[in-house]
């Protein structure tokens, strides 16, 4: 539909890269470096040319059929260059399954940092100067706390990024450490929980008990044991949380026909080919043969595109030939299709299709008085010459009410 | 933006995409929007001229700080082709804009990228951003208005025709 509206476009989701936050650095750049310049989608079928730009095979060949060379760079191009890009379809495939959950996380974050950080402060400060006091002992740390600056004055944004390395730093080399974290002086560590408490994990901002903290970042922040502390469920659940995120993923892959055909279709000259020709080829791939002689043409001439990007995908990606005559048919139909026009001056279209309406609403009157419907006519409704209720509002008419496709 | 909702308002969900369904040109052109929204661009922007029909932006331009144009803000008509983002869209002034690239009367617009330099890569921001910059930098070697071209060299004459032509687009958000 082209006339959206545009209330529902805003409520709607546009995943972009803008859905990240700046902070985080290169999720925003990692997001936006897996899209295609054209359509701003993820990469769907990526494509490179000789210079070296990759687009979705089926944006560069629409690209390169109004003009031979490179959206980007400008070099000469053809379709021809096309090499599929694997590496970055397995990228993207990759980054769908995880962009959901980072994005997740992130927001988590952001909604964590927002709260009072009592918590995240106190632990800087715990990291901060636990190891400067114990700096002769565990000499690795002098060079990381060649500039130590005091938590306090940090900004969260700094925060952020730093103390989760740091700590996982500290937490490696629990056996010194923790002892020298739980004597630091009370005044900067009022409550150090006690085994069973539930702390947050500084790296993935989980709730976590504090006995098993350090086992949880070492292992990478597994999910949480559901119920309780054992450390075997804790990793069956994280298995099961893999092996859902992985089949998530995996019921993307449709089952599909698999033509046995997939080759590339060769472009046709047109020109030499006769209407009878013409049309042979389409019933071919069965395609429509509505339409006049240049529909047929550019009709075709659109099916090789959508077929020859879709054989650019790997296999499992690829859709099903019925998909894609659905696919022309709904392209054809935009092409040609509905055009709304918006009535601005109501007054002025009612005036000038007064005797249409008239006609309209006179073959409508002996339908509608017999059966009496609440749809007809209202009693004393106060000007039925103006069927069109107020001056501000919106009319859409259908200029092109038939679209020619079987 | 003041039309611009709260980013939280728009960006709430991070499941799927509620647009899949549309065609590709409303795909790409409200993620345009989505771009623009987002980004804020100083001096430059644009929203679809009414609720129905997302072929049709109005933007402004504000001319940049330290040349001839700053302080004055154009309104732009923007159409897009049903083919766009592979055909450039249509775009011309709407305020009267005394420019050598630009027709004082019709508005038209002489810019390369929006001619034969198309390329589908670039975006309504883009083109905002260029038409910015040409308002302080014009091509005077190719000009549309050929009296504006032939005064650009004497600022102080050039300023006198510019204010003389410009009309102070109303205030409040365009759409």
């Amino acid at each position: 539909m082209l006339a959206d509206s545009l209330t529902q476009l805003l409520l709607s989701d546009v995943p972009d890269p803008t859905d990240f936050p700046k902070s985080p650095p290169g999720l925003r750049e990692l997001d936006s470096s897996l899209r295609c310049n054209i359509c701003g989608d993820l990469f769907d079928g990526p494509v490179t040319l000789a210079c070296g730009h990759c687009f979705c095979s089926l944006c560069v060949r629409n690209a390169l059929a109004e003009k031979a060379e490179c959206p980007i760079c400008r070099k000469q191009a053809s379709e021809t260059q096309l090499r599929v890009n694997l590496a970055i379809e397995t990228c993207v495939a990759a980054w769908k399954l995880a962009r959901t959950h980072i994005l997740r996380l992130t927001k988590e974050e952001e909604e964590r940092l927002t709260r009072p950080k009592r918590k995240a402060s106190d632990f800087e400060r715990i990291v901060i100067e636990s190891p400067m006091k114990k700096r002769k002992r565990a000499g690795g740390y002098d060079e990381r706390n060649s500039s130590p600056t005091p938590g306090s004055s940090k900004s969260p944004s700094k925060i952020r990024p730093k103390s989760p390395v740091k700590a996982k730093r500290v937490v490696s080399q629990q056996d010194d450490d923790v002892i020298e974290i739980s004597s630091s002086p009370v005044s900067n560590a009022p409550d150090i929980p006690s085994a069973a408490d539930l702390v947050t994990c500084p790296v993935c901002e989980k709730e976590v008990p504090f006995a098993l903290i350090n086992k949880h970042i070492d292992q990478r922040c597994p999910p949480p044991p559901p119920s309780d502390n054992d450390a075997s469920t804790s990793k069956d659940a994280q298995q099961t949380a893999w092996s859902k995120l992985m089949a998530g993923g995996g019921g993307k892959g449709r089952p599909k026909e698999r033509g046995i055909d997939e080759e590339p279709i060769p472009k046709a000259s047109y020109h030499t080919l006769k209407d009878k020709q013409l049309r042979e080829l389409l019933l071919d791939h069965h395609l429509p043969v509505s339409g006049d002689r240049s529909t047929w043409i550019t009709r075709h001439q659109r099916w090789v595109m959508l077929w020859n990007a879709n054989l650019d995908k790997s296999p499992n990606l690829r859709k099903s030939a019925n998909d894609l005559r659905s696919e022309l048919k709904k392209w054809e139909a935009e092409k040609t299709g509905k055009k709304k026009t918006v009535v601005d001056d109501v007054a002025g279209y009612e005036k000038r299709n007064k005797a249409h309406f008239q006609a309209l609403t006179e073959a409508a009157r002996p339908r509608k008085v017999p059966d009496k419907s609440p749809s007809a006519v209202a009693p004393g409704s106060p000007d039925v010459a103006s069927p069109l209720a107020t001056p501000r509002d919106i009319i859409l008419v259908d200029e092109v009410e038939e679209v020619q496709i079987g | 933006m003041s039309l611009a909702p709260p980013r939280s308002s728009t960006k709430t969900s991070v499941t799927g995409s509620t647009t899949e369904g549309a065609g590709s040109v409303t795909r790409r052109l409200s993620s345009e929007l989505m771009q623009l929204m987002m980004s804020s661009s100083p001096g430059i922007s644009a929203f679809p001229k009414s609720d129905a029909n997302l072929f049709e932006w109005v933007g402004t331009i504000e001319g940049a700080p330290g040349t001839i144009y700053a302080g004055l803000t154009y309104k732009i008509f923007i159409t897009f082709p049903p083919n766009y983002p592979y055909v450039a869209p249509n775009i011309k002034f709407e305020s009267p804009c005394y420019h050598p690239n630009v027709d004082l009367t019709s508005g038209a617009i002489c810019l390369d990228i929006l001619q034969d330099k198309w390329s589908a890569v670039y975006s309504v921001q883009t083109i905002l951003l260029s038409l910015q910059s040409l308002l302080g930098e014009p091509n005077n070697a190719s000009p549309l208005n050929t009296e504006a071209a032939g005064l650009w060299d004497s600022p102080s004459e050039y300023k006198v025709q510019l204010m003389r032509a410009y009309r102070p687009i109303s205030d409040g958000p365009s759409a």
